[in-house]
């Protein structure tokens, strides 16, 4: 195995419940983000897509828990760590992106001081080192003004050169992986595309890993190598990005993607998927697309096999994964056998 | 992008001014006061050289007079001397108390607020029980035991003062806790002391020095009160609430004895609680 195969992040099985006990939210949920990779997880809100990333630096909110499965990260147990290394890991393993920038900053210290916490902080450079570092990384996040704009507190920033001012937070600990959560969500559309496009630009100067959380399929195109899509709890369909793009098997995935389109209907409507998202609560015995699904149709071994059990996640082409009885070779077995 | 390169660049001086603009007209008449009161009580003596304890047996109970601005009680002695060192004495009290107060209880409210727990349920559950103590009650008790002196009026003070704080930190901290600043810096792997010292402590100062300023009126009048019922401060020295306790025998021969320390106590507690007040409401942001 050559060391970019390796995967750099592996998420085994992991499963997260509420700490006063009922469904899980995250249900046996496994994906994994080579050195120098983009893996795009989407889903829709609820489907416990940043939950995973929190579960992954262990900083899920107080009343959840994560059961079972495995993180690691760069051959560490993430799950193991103390408080001391878990510091170590989100200090210069894995960086994070969030939706509202301007959230993200303390509105008590100016933009410096807090770009350069990794670096005085974390790394004890002293502050005039750190400070003109600062202004580096703010050139390099492409920050216009950037010795003005580091004397600034946050509610003097747009929401989009907050985000720039996260971004250089992140790349001052030099990550080798940077979970970006929505990180444009919030974002003016014209915002959007500069800071993915930014992103992007760094991540292939620095070489750090990505770990894009989205729900906009378009945003994910340009942008991943791989995509790992989400419903409920669980990975339902994962491959090459431009192999799900171009021949996405699950049907959720393929909602997802005429959705983002925005293309109108034969009838002239936008296209809605009926229902939402399956809660952890009220998920079904078969397969948790089922009730929001079409694709059975007049079919009814396949309705009876989708209704009682849950697919298997298998491979149906290469290096392509899904969840879903439709597309699975073994389909006409498990409908006779029920 | 104009727009806040300007605001950056603003000088102090303008900040200085926007921040009084957005306040009540009483937030300066407030600063103005106190800051008046404090330069008289800590120059006065320099300034003036006052002899608070000389007395002069022939001029016993004067009325005010060039010598004597506020007049002499009755051991002759200048009141306008002692109610210059007296406020030293009740203002510092006072301020000790509150000092410590802050520290303590604000440190308690954070951790209690962040760590949560046994700790939390622990430290919230005496200050449940400690904030339903009158001080006065405290102070009793403490003379009782260890006499009267500024050191038992300080812990007196102090024992039950730290609790509206830490109330009011913890009740802070879980509204900063759930601030997206706060897993900012979690995900940037700063330790825990450090985010309780550069995160809440910053945030929580705006709201914290309001309850200070307005505790700290109470307190004053509280310190005057205590030194009025003998508990305070002792004499020889002078304390406002104690020249309010000796003046009340010649209340009709000599006003002034009691009009000067209480009026210094009415004006220094009003300009403090004017200037907690002001931090506390913000006229440039509606009311919800």
């Amino acid at each position: 195995m050559t060391d970019a195969m390796k995967p750099l992040l592996s998420v085994e099985k992991l499963t997260v419940t509420p700490a006063a006990g009922g469904a899980p939210i995250i249900d046996g949920l496994s994906l994994s983000v080579r050195k120098g990779e983009v893996l795009a997880l989407v889903g829709e809100s609820g489907s416990g897509k940043s939950m995973t990333a929190l579960s992954i630096t262990r900083l899920l909110p107080r009343g959840l828990r994560v059961t079972g499965g495995a993180v690691r990260f760069d051959g560490q147990d993430v799950l193991a760590m103390d408080g001391a290394a878990l510091n170590r890991l989100r200090g210069a393993g894995i960086g994070m992106l969030f939706q509202q920038p301007q959230a993200m900053l303390d509105p008590t210290a100016r933009v410096r001081t807090q770009v350069a916490e990794p670096l005085t902080i974390g790394r004890g450079m002293p502050r005039k080192a750190a400070f003109a570092r600062v202004i580096d990384l703010m050139k390099s996040v492409r920050i216009p003004a950037p010795e003005v704009r580091a004397m600034a507190y946050s509610h003097e920033l747009s929401g989009g050169m907050a985000q720039r001012v996260m971004m250089a937070t992140a790349l001052a600990a030099e990550p080798q992986l940077l979970i970006a959560d929505e990180p444009t969500t919030a974002l003016d559309v014209t915002v959007q595309a500069q800071i993915l496009q930014l992103l992007k630009a760094e991540q292939a100067r620095r070489q750090f890993a990505i770990l894009l959380i989205t729900h906009d399929l378009t945003v994910v195109q340009a942008f991943a190598d791989r995509i790992a899509v989400m419903y409920a709890g669980r990975i339902v369909e994962e491959g090459p990005a431009d192999e799900i793009m171009a021949n996405p098997r699950h049907p959720y995935t393929r909602a997802l993607i005429r959705c983002s389109l925005l293309e109108p209907e034969a009838d002239g409507r936008l296209l809605a998927i009926p229902g939402s998202g399956a809660r952890a609560r009220e998920i079904p015995a078969g397969c948790r697309f089922a009730p929001r699904c079409a694709v059975p149709g007049g079919d009814a071994a396949l309705h009876l096999a989708c209704a009682s059990e849950e697919p298997a996640f298998t491979a149906c082409g290469t290096d392509h994964m899904v969840r879903c009885h439709a597309c699975a070779p073994h389909l006409s077995n498990a409908a006779s056998a029920a | 992008m104009h727009a806040d390169a300007t605001l950056s660049a603003q000088s102090a001086p303008s900040r200085l001014r926007r921040f009084l603009s957005s306040r009540h007209w009483t937030f300066a008449a407030g600063c103005g006061i106190f800051a008046v009161v404090l330069a008289i009580l800590i120059l006065g003596p320099t300034v003036w050289s006052l002899d608070p304890v000389k007395q002069n047996i022939t001029q016993r109970l004067d009325a005010p007079s060039a010598e004597y601005w506020l007049g002499t009680d009755n051991l002759g002695r200048d009141v306008f001397a002692r109610l210059v060192e007296g406020g030293r004495f009740t203002v510092t009290i006072a301020a000790i108390s509150v000092a410590i107060s802050v520290v303590v209880g604000v440190l308690i409210g954070v951790l209690a607020g962040r760590i949560g727990g046994w700790f939390e349920e622990i430290s919230m559950r005496l200050v449940d029980l400690l904030i339903a103590i009158p001080d006065t009650v405290i102070a009793i008790f403490l003379v009782a035991v260890f006499g009267p002196g500024y050191v038992t009026l300080i812990i007196a003070l102090t024992i039950v003062g730290w609790t509206p704080y830490a109330r009011l930190a913890r009740g802070l901290a879980l509204q900063i806790n759930a601030m997206d600043y706060i897993r900012a810096a979690e995900v940037l792997g700063m330790t825990r002391g450090f985010v309780i010292f550069r995160h809440f402590i910053p945030n929580l100062i705006r709201p914290i020095s309001a309850v200070t300023f307005l505790r700290f009126g109470h307190k004053l009048i509280t310190v005057g009160g205590l030194s009025f019922l003998g508990l305070g401060v002792q004499p020889p020295d002078p304390d406002w609430g104690l020249m309010l306790a000796a003046a009340q025998p010649y209340l009709d021969r000599a006003p002034m004895l009691m009009i000067a320390p209480g009026l210094a106590i009415f004006i220094t507690a009003l300009s403090v609680t004017w200037i907690g007040h002001g931090l506390e409401i913000d006229r440039t942001t509606p009311q919800s």
